[in-house]
């Protein structure tokens, strides 16, 4: 069904917001428990080698899904052991991870930068809800993954905010001397909790070359990790609102092809750079309505802090 | 204020009984061979003042040191308390000065927080839910969903209380729980405190140093001085003056300094200077200070009840929420830190290595830590290598230090000797005022010593001294005139060779003395 | 009794002398694992042979080596300036272009300017255009305690999408094409001479680096600011008690921190073999430049030092493409596993082994236990 410019640009917000959203996702997981991943472009880049990698030589798209996920936890656990067990800096770590990254992931991906997904990621049409009028075929008519990057949210916030453990993980990040005594294991945690950011970040890498792109090539992420992590400010470190600031951030992207096409005069340049505009200004705005607390903000309030037990 | 009157049956088994504990650090034996009984339903104050052993009694028996010898049983049965989450498992609980709770979430995450009996899946709905049942079965008024940090001190002392007896404390333990309270919060302190008695059967132990409360809150007192307990009592067969006289004993070392040769008029006048410390409590009220030249004024009190504040409000570093400071005529209310310094006020601060030292940098750094923006040493945009060199070695000679190098790094001077070089250098700066706190605090007989005459000499040099010290031995015997400072207002005041011991304990308990 | 407690205990402790030690230590162990790495990982050939040929081996590969350690040593001063106090500038990067864009708008508007006076407006337009990228998160981070990391860091961003407007709009060049976006070439005379000392040829751009490291490492240890930076830096407390104004301090070295950046900037564009305002112009320098400063401990004369030492690993790692060892990994896995062990070396610097039964801390007093916040970097 041909859509209308509008409708295609709501559509494509949505596709260009997903990678966004598993990303953003996976740092966020990180940042509740307080350790700040600044190199997670490194992890999506080498999720999306590995999950394109895993689907070729298996032909089998669930296989390069699990190897993108693998890949992006066991990348990320190699921070966390850094960061979390060796008390590392975790800004330094951070550069060298996405250099790794980088680097890694070029080298692994070379031999298939120029092949086709044989077994890409599969459009879902969900029944009975795409025909819906005007909005059926720009929600209902995506690649699985796009629904699974939605729900992602919605179980973060489920565990985060209606469980124990929850309670206790969330703990880790704000105070975790606090959290130690009573009993929270906080390097633990600590250490799983960013390896498992990490899957969903290299899921993020994997819906691109698997998903929009179906191939591989080097460099392929082109700064969304670096938008990720922009994701996390904006939200205000909720999981719901990652929803948001993922869909609006991708929306930009959108806008900005469909102003290209209407031959609009805005120059995209602009709209590149109102996802981090904004981004700036939600983090100043924040700290202005926690002046009268100093050093209160929005973020857990243990954020980089390495953990010393009895400090 | 409420008097204690129940007297637990002296027949029953104690609920908890420590038997001849004594823990040595090194040299120091902070606790000596102590006895102490608890029974259920009885508040049991421990009286003591700085340094009399209280805290690591209490740290023993929370499982946060071990005992170098005694024993230890509860309901009868000898126990051995390994660590702090075995005394929790035992029932010992422990509510510290500074609460561990976490600011950014409500009462209820925070009483939930790493508990066995949270549910599995809990929103803040039924954590609220949960937090106000309990709340009801202990008789405590917390709000569920508030967050600590709008909370009042008061408040979060009441979720710490809350979250310690909910976790199956049949033994709670406050320490020093008022230090933090305003007279109102205080009360209403004590009076659950006796609910929970009198209803739940606790056993409940407060540390304080603060006469008054321990006469109106508790059935029993123990009185530990030195290490060592002095005795056990029924609070009702005791008065503020025995408990005083317990608590600071007979004999006072002092061997009085001779008195100041360079007396003078009014160098440093504070009036009605009030202050609130960094939760916001109020630290100091309506506080009255005057010191001369050529003399040293000894402020003694229990440490928490405005000391720091004063110095820090005296040498800019707090700005003061009421009332004027004046130095030699001049305003200096609110005045930043390089105002005082030039108004010739110097400080030897608490924390010698983390404000008073830059213990990273080298002997010359922190030598001129006072005076590189003026001439000699600066020139210009520049330091001048040579002024530097000078002006260290002079106060490295000056206070008799041996170093190896003025390059060497603080870090590498023992404790006593950086002390020296700090309380020399400030003494250098201050050509006005010096506000000395702990000065000898941690150093050796010969370290201390030294300090003492320096600060003497310094006072016949015509500078006015305000010496905060826990040492009272030390404060009697160097100040001219001493002051006690309790709950942020000066308590009392008399002249060298005026003192009572038994005046003094009470002024420094709370007891507010008329002395001529 | 409890569980069976091991002899051993690891400690932490306030500061290694020796931390330096443990770092070049971790530096070369990196080295030396990628070095056999690669010499496993390729079927013929001889690594070693080849990476020296191209850095230290041969006039080409010194050469090489210096004109990519030439930006890499004027960012990683302008990261080790803001580490001084201990604040982290993650926007390098940004300001390092918004200095070019100054310097190029000043070049193109003023063209009919001789070289040195044009040069000299160039400069001073760049050093402040960094200057002023560094405002706003300088004032944030002072005064509202707002982590400089995510501001600069937005600001980065920021700063590349406006060079994408410029370059393809205003100052287009009609001949550019593909991903790299550039302007056309600046006037002839805003080209920096090349020195040659014993045949090498040496661009002004490492002089410039020397130099301005020089400057710092002499303002820091001799200048009344230089001694209020260290006291703060050392101990925030204790600068306050000194009667220093420290966030008036923190605002001024960050500002000249951005300053520094923009300096790399037209640096790198009038003294390099790149005469445009172009994305080309920077290879994540600023990033690499913070990592240059890290490994050099903060120290300025290290920071020059280190650049060299990366430059060359960077040319290693192009040497090593013809050998089937894609140049990628050389330039960015190399240098990034060299980072991640030396902050593992760092890190580790913080413990030491201790023999339990020591006799336990005094704690008689009621001072409440200090929060060990122990590394930098602290965002929010």
């Amino acid at each position: 069904m041909e859509l209308e410019l509008w409708q295609e640009t709501l559509l494509q917000a949505i596709v260009l917001g997903t990678p966004l959203l598993f990303v953003a996702s996976g740092e966020l997981l990180g940042q509740k428990v307080g350790v700040f991943n600044i190199g997670i472009e490194g992890v999506m880049l080498m999720g999306a080698a590995a999950g394109f990698i895993g689907m070729h030589e298996s032909s089998n798209i669930v296989i390069g899904i699990l190897s993108a996920a693998v890949c992006g936890a066991l990348f990320s656990s190699l921070f966390a052991l850094a960061t979390v067990i060796f008390r590392t800096n975790q800004v330094v770590s951070g550069f060298a991870l996405w250099l790794l990254g980088l680097g890694l992931s070029s080298q692994i991906g070379r031999g298939y930068t120029a092949i086709r997904a044989s077994s890409p990621i599969e459009r879902w049409e969900v029944p009975v809800l795409r025909d819906i009028p005007i909005f059926g075929p720009i929600l209902f008519e995506h690649l699985w993954a796009v629904y699974l990057a939605f729900l992602t949210p919605f179980i973060l916030w489920f565990i985060l905010q209606r469980t124990r453990h929850g309670l206790d993980i969330r703990a880790i990040g704000e105070d975790p001397v606090a959290a130690d005594t009573t009993g929270v294991a906080v390097v633990t945690w600590r250490f799983l909790y960013v390896s498992l950011g990490g899957a969903l970040v290299g899921l993020g890498g994997a819906f691109l070359s698997l998903g929009t792109s179906q191939t591989f090539t080097q460099f392929m992420t082109s700064g969304l990790g670096w938008i990720g992590l922009a994701i996390v400010m904006f939200a205000g470190w909720q999981p719901l609102r990652l929803i948001l600031g993922a869909y609006l951030f991708g929306g930009l992207r959108a806008l900005d092809f469909a102003a290209q096409s209407a031959n609009w005069n805005i120059p995209s340049e602009f709209l590149a750079m109102l996802p981090f505009l904004g981004t700036l200004l939600v983090l100043l705005v924040g700290a202005w309505r926690f002046r009268n607390r100093p050093g209160a903000s929005a973020a857990p309030a243990a954020l980089g802090i390495a953990f010393f037990r009895g400090g | 204020m409420i008097v204690g009157d129940k007297t637990p049956p002296s027949a029953a088994a104690p609920l908890v009984s420590m038997r001849q504990i004594t823990k040595q650090f090194g040299n120091l034996t902070a606790v000596d061979h102590v006895d102490l009984d608890v029974h259920a339903g009885e508040i049991h104050a421990i009286l003591g003042e700085n340094g009399a052993g209280k805290t690591t009694l209490m740290n023993v028996l929370t499982g946060l040191l071990r005992p170098d010898s005694g024993q230890i049983s509860l309901d009868g049965s000898d126990v051995s308390i390994s660590s702090p989450r075995k005394a929790l498992e035992l029932g010992i609980g422990i509510v510290h000065q500074h609460f561990r709770l976490v600011e950014n979430f409500t009462t209820a995450e925070n009483l939930h927080l790493g508990w066995k009996e949270t549910p599995l899946l809990a929103g803040s709905k039924d954590l609220d839910d949960r937090t106000r049942t309990l709340a009801k079965q202990f008789d405590l008024d917390v709000e569920a969903n508030a967050r600590i940090w709008q909370l009042s001190v008061g408040e979060q002392q009441r979720v710490a209380i809350l979250r310690t007896l909910s976790r199956g404390a049949r033994i709670l333990i406050l320490d020093e729980p008022t230090a933090v309270l305003t007279p109102t919060e205080a009360e209403r302190l004590f009076e659950m405190l006796r609910g929970l008695a009198d209803s739940s059967k606790q056993a409940v132990i407060f540390i304080s140093h603060k006469l008054d409360e321990v006469i109106a809150a508790s059935d029993r007192v123990t009185v530990l001085r030195a290490g060592s307990r002095v005795n056990t009592l029924r609070t009702v067969d005791c008065n503020q003056e025995l408990l005083a006289e317990m608590m600071i004993g007979r004999h006072l070392d002092t061997q009085p300094a001779p008195p100041s040769t360079a007396l003078g008029p009014a160098i440093l006048v504070g009036k009605g200077i009030a202050v609130r410390n960094d939760r916001g409590v109020p630290a100091l009220e309506d506080l009255d200070l005057e010191l001369r030249k050529g003399e040293i004024v000894g402020v003694a009190g229990v440490a928490g009840n405005g000391q720091r504040e004063l110095s820090e409000v005296l040498t800019g570093l707090r700005s003061i929420d009421a009332g004027q400071i004046f130095v030699s005529g001049q305003e200096l209310t609110n005045a930043d830190p390089a105002d005082f310094l030039r108004a010739g006020i110097g400080h030897i601060p608490e924390d010698r290595y983390s404000s008073g030292l830059v213990s990273s940098e080298s002997i010359e750094h922190n030598a001129i830590l006072r005076a590189f923006r003026d001439p000699p040493i600066r020139r210009g945009l520049f330091l001048s290598p040579a002024a530097i060199k000078d002006h260290a070695g002079r106060l490295v000679d000056a206070v008799k230090v041996s170093i190896r190098s003025l390059r060497s790094s603080v870090r590498s001077l023992s404790g006593g000797n950086a002390q020296r070089l700090l309380t020399g250098r400030e003494i250098a700066a201050a050509s006005k005022v010096l506000v000395a706190v702990h000065p000898t605090r941690g150093l050796d007989v010969g370290a201390a010593e030294a300090v003492r005459q320096a600060l003497l000499e310094a006072r016949d040099s015509g500078v006015g001294i305000l010496l905060i010290s826990e040492d009272l031995s030390e404060l009697l015997s160097l100040a001219d005139r001493t002051v006690v400072i309790f709950r942020g207002r000066l308590n009392g005041e008399f002249n060298r060779d005026e003192y009572d011991v038994n005046t003094l304990g009470l002024l420094m308990g709370g007891s507010p003395v008329e002395v001529s | 009794m409890g569980r069976k407690s091991r002899s051993w205990k690891i400690e932490l402790r306030a500061d290694n002398p020796k931390r330096t030690l443990y770092r070049i230590s971790a530096i070369l162990l990196g080295l030396g694992i990628a070095l056999i790495a690669v010499q496993l990982g390729i079927s013929e050939g001889n690594a070693f042979e080849r990476i020296l040929k191209a850095t230290i081996g041969s006039r080409k590969g010194i050469e090489n080596v210096l004109e990519l350690a030439a930006p890499l040593m004027t960012t990683g001063l302008a990261a080790a300036i803001a580490i001084k106090l201990g604040a982290w500038n993650v926007g390098v990067e940004g300001q390092f272009f918004m200095g070019a864009w100054a310097a190029a708008g000043i070049a193109f508007a003023l063209d009919g300017l001789a070289g040195p006076p044009l040069l000299i407006l160039m400069f001073m337009g760049a050093i402040g255009a960094g200057a002023i990228w560094m405002l706003i998160p300088a004032l944030a981070r002072a005064y509202l305690n707002v982590s400089e990391i995510l501001t600069t860091l937005m600001l980065n961003f920021v700063a590349m999408a406006f060079l994408a407007y410029w370059a393809t709009g205003p100052w287009r060049d009609p001949r550019s094409q593909g991903a790299v976006l550039a302007t056309p070439k600046l006037p002839e005379q805003t080209r920096l001479p090349k020195l040659t000392i014993a045949g090498v040829e040496i661009g002004l751009g490492i002089v410039i680096g020397l130099v301005l490291a020089l400057l710092l490492t002499a303002i820091f240890r001799k200048s009344v600011l230089g001694y209020m930076v260290t006291t703060v830096g050392a101990s925030e407390r204790a600068g306050a008690y000194a009667g220093i104004k420290v966030r008036r301090l923190l605002v001024t070295v960050l500002l000249a921190s951005g300053a520094a950046g923009g300096l790399a900037g037209v640096t790198h564009m009038t003294g390099g073999s790149i005469n445009r305002y172009s994305t080309s112009l920077s290879s994540n320098t600023g990033y690499t430049g913070i990592a240059v400063a890290v490994l050099a401990g903060g120290s300025f004369i290290g920071t020059t030092a280190m650049a060299l030492i990366v430059g060359a690993i960077i040319a290693a790692g192009n040497s090593l493409r013809i050998l089937d060892v894609g140049s990628e990994l050389g330039r960015f896995g190399l240098t990034g596993f060299i980072l991640l062990v030396a902050a593992v070396g760092e890190g580790l610097s913080h413990y030491r082994l201790v023999r339990r039964g020591r006799k336990e801390e005094a704690k008689i007093t009621d001072s409440p236990p200090s929060a060990i916040t122990s590394t930098e970097g602290t965002p929010t």
